[in-house]
């Protein structure tokens, strides 16, 4: 090290933060199958995640389940805190409950570090459901249109075997995915990878997610 | 009293993003001086534009030869003055880009998504870059700013002065260019009289989060002190600086391309 390296005192701010909800259909009809690979999925997420030292720190992960009742799993942690839950599947579907959840979530992370100072990416929401909502989603579904429009997140909609495709088109502006098979644990991992990227440096306005294996058209 | 001339240092390195992507270093910068006149500028090109590293380095080199062009006459006296010379000096480097930009090929026919040369045709967006241009006096420091990056001055006693600061929008990713559709109008104007100036820093976004504390934009000292005595008696040498910026300790913060443009009056 130079005498100038040496000289020389870092600041210190926050890491940046990377929001990221994941808004899981826990349903019973997810159960047997579904519901262990979405658990291994879950897991696969954690392990790959912690593997990078700057997305474990930056990336936030919150865990929200809609089966019978809109459950806080996992209100934001930094992804190195993370700790993949074993999820149970019961009830109905109320995804319109949920889907206010995660976006009044989404708006109390930002006003949180707006408070702190902390400079923050565009928060993510990521829909997972193999169903049809048990409750009124239309509301809620204009909310995620709207915030979508203003630039104020990014919505994902992923459907498992089963899924209504059409009432997740109505729901996301993005076109809504259709997982095929049980592939979770790649679609968990390419959520990880694409969290890595978007918060690894500036990129502009256009970072480009890694390619998509694990859905059909 | 005769003052003496700046002494002038500056380092553009690549982040540890851009390398392990293979991507080459994207950030640029360019200075001049002349009688008792000194230009400077530093621009950080978007990692998502395929030809980010061009675009730095023209809009640093047309800004600074604009500017220095403009002075040549006399410099300004009024703030109006010093935002009209700043303006031409970035719309030149804008003018630049665009011309980089190869012609608009007509509405493509029938089969022309398949045609590669065409499909590989370059948009004013792949040259997208940021641009912090300023023009330091012995009465004045003028800068404008497109997009992150900050600028430090610091008087003979040591006390800094963050003149223009990080802009970026809501999101940390997204920031302003000198590609944008209205560049200017989204540009942060900083002209202000000095009567005791002794140092100038320019840097680029790589090194926002090490140089400043973010939360109020307040420059932290022990980065800029030991940079500003270091500049002035480097004679002109910006080798220990690039091994500083190359260094695994500010790796460590940042793999982001950086870049650090001093000057200072011994």
């Amino acid at each position: 090290m130079s005498d100038l390296d040496a000289a020389i005192e870092f600041a210190s701010n926050p890491d940046p933060r990377c929001p990221c909800v994941l808004l899981l259909d826990t349903s019973a009809s997810m159960g047997g199958a579904p519901l262990a690979a979405l658990n291994a999925g879950l897991r696969a997420f954690q392990v790959d995640i912690q593997g990078d030292p700057l997305a474990q720190r930056r990336v936030e992960v919150a865990l929200v389940t809609f089966g019978g009742t809109v459950q806080t799993v996992q209100d934001f942690v930094t992804a190195g805190q993370f700790d993949a839950p074993t999820l149970i599947a019961e009830g109905a579907t109320p995804l319109g409950a949920a889907l206010d959840q995660a976006l009044d979530m989404v708006r109390a992370r930002k006003a949180t570090y707006k408070a702190n100072g902390i400079a923050y990416y565009r928060p993510w929401i990521f829909l997972l459901t193999d169903g049809e909502p048990t409750d009124s989603w239309q509301q809620a579904a204009g909310r995620v249109r709207a915030e979508e429009a203003a630039n104020g997140l990014a919505f994902f909609a992923v459907g498992v075997e089963g899924a209504n495709m059409e009432r997740l088109a109505q729901i996301a502006v993005r076109p809504p995915l259709k997982l095929v098979g049980l592939q979770f644990v790649e679609l968990f991992v390419w959520l990880s990878r694409s969290q890595q990227r978007v918060s690894s440096t500036k990129v502009g306005d256009q970072t480009a997610l890694p390619p998509i294996g694990w859905a059909a058209v | 009293m005769a003052q003496q001339d700046w002494q002038v240092i500056g380092a553009s390195v690549a982040g540890s993003a851009h390398t392990r992507a293979g991507r080459p270093g994207e950030d640029a910068h360019a200075w001049r001086r002349s009688a008792g006149l000194l230009v400077l500028a530093v621009a950080d090109g978007a990692g998502s534009a395929a030809r980010a590293a061009e675009g730095a380095t023209c809009a640093v080199t047309v800004a600074v030869d604009a500017a220095d062009h403009a002075l040549a006459g006399m410099a300004p006296t009024t703030v109006a003055g010093w935002q009209a010379l700043l303006s031409q000096a970035v719309q030149a480097a804008r003018t630049a880009l665009e011309a980089l930009v190869p012609p608009a090929t007509v509405a493509p026919a029938a089969g022309a998504l398949l045609d590669p040369a065409l499909a590989a045709a370059a948009t004013l967006r792949d040259f997208a870059t940021t641009l912090l241009l300023a023009v330091v006096t012995a009465e004045w420091v003028a800068a404008l700013q497109i997009g992150d990056g900050a600028l430090v001055i610091s008087d003979s006693a040591g006390a800094l002065t963050v003149v223009t600061h990080p802009n970026h929008g809501e999101y940390l990713n997204e920031t302003l260019f000198l590609t944008g559709d209205d560049p200017l109008a989204g540009a942060q104007f900083a002209i202000r009289q000095v009567a005791d100036l002794r140092a100038v820093a320019l840097l680029t976004d790589g090194l926002q989060a090490l140089a400043l504390t973010l939360a109020d934009n307040t420059p932290h000292g022990p980065f800029f002190v030991p940079l500003f005595a270091h500049a002035a008696q480097a004679a002109g040498d910006a080798a220990q600086l690039t091994a500083f910026l190359d260094s695994a300790r500010v790796a460590e913060r940042t793999d982001d391309d950086k870049t650090l443009l001093l000057a200072v009056r011994p």
